[in-house]
């Protein structure tokens, strides 16, 4: 589907309300949100589908304050970036997210996608935003002027983190035998 | 990090890419939808009616819309009536003379 029906379909949610344009929206960017959240949360699932909620429901009642100055899949991936960061620094004020983090492996190891576990592994070997930058740019193919936009980062600080994240993988990747 | 490593992520981060079905999510995301946007949506065609009545009683648009339609049914009634007249046009203009004799019912209430 093309950026220009992405477009016709927000002015269709915001005009006229029509929620089924809305659930084209959601069917078609449901995966890729998703799976970004599946990747920072480092596999759990519950997790990604709630924040992935809160996301969707957010561009819902912010549909008007999207502008086109970006395409509606990179507005969509702000939001979400925003809602993962959101959930963070609440969890952080409570639990730490060190305990999330020491989660992985029991989590990892009940997941029922056994080959999704050396990716959640290797991704847990990453700092937050190294992370998102990683991901972002691999798994989504989005560009770092796109990843600089979606986090408000600069584009060095995007670089900087994606080429420790880089580093970081390499290593895992080495020491778990992908040669 | 040579390229080999660039080329090692790459392909390990693409192998891991995978489509996640929908399985009811997007059903549970509309379910779930706020009705403000709807509140707003109501007000917005509220507001376009007001300025649009607004509009037509500024502009008398009432009165030409009657003088449009007067003039049409006048042209339909000469027609049939000069070109071939049998008990089928009697039909359309009977319609017409109902529609003038309400018009005038209402005109003389007020």
């Amino acid at each position: 589907m093309s950026p220009l029906s992405d477009i016709a379909l927000v002015a269709q949610v915001v005009v006229f309300n029509n929620k089924r344009a809305f659930d084209t929206l959601v069917k078609k960017y449901q995966s890729p949100v998703r799976r970004f959240f599946l990747h920072q949360t480092l596999g759990d699932e519950e997790l990604s589908d709630d924040l992935a909620q809160e996301t969707f429901i957010k561009a819902y009642t912010h549909l008007t304050s999207f502008k086109n100055m970006s395409n509606f899949g990179t507005w969509l991936y702000r939001i979400a970036y925003n809602v993962f960061y959101d959930y963070i620094r609440t969890r952080k004020e409570t639990t730490g997210l060190e305990d999330w983090e020491a989660n992985v492996d029991c989590r990892t190891e009940q997941a029922p996608v056994g080959e999704a576990i050396d990716i959640y592994r290797g991704l847990s070997t990453l700092k937050e935003e190294e992370r998102t930058c990683i991901t972002l740019f691999y798994m989504e193919d989005l560009s770092i002027d796109k990843i600089s936009g979606i986090t408000g980062m600069p584009s060095g600080t995007v670089k900087s983190h994606l080429s420790r994240g880089k580093e970081k993988l390499a290593h895992f990747l080495k020491q778990n035998g992908y040669e | 990090m040579s390229n080999n490593d660039e080329q090692r992520i790459r392909q390990f981060m693409q192998a891991h890419k995978h489509e996640i079905a929908d399985n009811g999510f997007s059903r549970r995301v509309m379910r779930r939808l706020p009705t403000q946007a709807k509140v707003l949506s109501d007000v917005l065609t509220a507001i376009c009616v007001v300025l649009c009545a607004t509009l037509l009683y500024v502009f008398d648009g009432v009165n030409v819309i009657l003088d449009s339609l007067h003039s049409f049914f006048q042209y339909q009634m000469w027609s049939l009536v000069s070109n071939n007249f049998n008990l089928s046009t009697l039909l359309p203009a009977f319609a017409v003379l109902v529609y003038f004799g309400i018009h005038k019912a209402c005109t003389v209430k007020e």
